[in-house]
């Protein structure tokens, strides 16, 4: 365990459904990500064209899973 | 291809994720759209890397985010659709995939059947014929899906 790891650890933050600890920054831009990805997603769905916008939010939420697994 | 459907409403979040990964775009809209009127919350892949990417992060954000089926061209770039269904069920061997194919050749729907497909498609594709697969395998109602492990 490494010390991003354990300090996270101390912190006491787990990702929900995972085995791994991770950091509160991490897990906020989880958040912010998944945010964008459904607000591209709704935009879709009001026809306006968001493909750019969709895999940017995925682009963005991988780059933070790699992080968190790295850790 | 215009399609508006009621992306405001908070029930939007509750629809069952689908993926598609298709690396045609104009089939790729036609999906999006007819699985987005149907009820699904659509994720579109233009080959199986994007499609892998779009499962991971989808299991990553819990299970109303996690998809519940796969659908997928055999033939594209990168990694096609027979690969990425093997790497797709490896990941999650309960995740239903559905191939669509222009060049279905028996050869091809034997490997989709012998990796796990529940389904394998020729195209020109009855899109209608696809959906009564997917409702089937992945009804509108399965939120009540579990976490995914």
């Amino acid at each position: 365990m490494n010390e991003r790891s354990r300090r996270s650890e101390q912190r006491g933050f787990r990702a929900q459904g995972s085995r791994f600890y991770v950091w509160e920054e991490d897990l906020a831009d989880l958040e912010v990500w998944a945010a964008e990805l459904e607000a591209a997603e709704r935009a879709k769905c009001h026809g306006r064209p968001a493909r750019l916008r969709e895999a940017r939010a995925i682009r963005r939420l991988s780059d933070v899973l790699d992080r968190m697994e790295r850790a | 291809m215009s399609t508006r459907v009621d992306g405001d409403s908070p029930a939007f979040c509750d629809r069952p994720v689908v993926i598609v990964a298709e690396d045609d775009f104009e089939m790729r809209r036609v999906l999006w759209s007819r699985l987005t009127h149907a009820g699904y919350r659509v994720r579109e892949a233009s080959d199986g890397l994007e499609a892998m990417e779009r499962i991971r992060c989808g299991r990553a954000l819990g299970r109303r985010s996690a998809p519940v089926a796969l659908v997928a061209d055999v033939r594209m770039a990168r990694m096609d659709g027979l690969e990425l269904l093997g790497q797709a069920r490896a990941l999650d061997p309960s995740l239903p995939v559905i191939l669509i194919t222009a060049f279905g050749d028996l050869e091809t729907h034997a490997a989709a059947k012998r990796l796990g497909a529940v389904a394998s498609f020729d195209k020109p594709l009855a899109v209608t014929q696809l959906l009564e697969v997917l409702r089937r395998v992945a009804p509108l109602t399965s939120l009540d899906r579990k976490e995914p492990k």
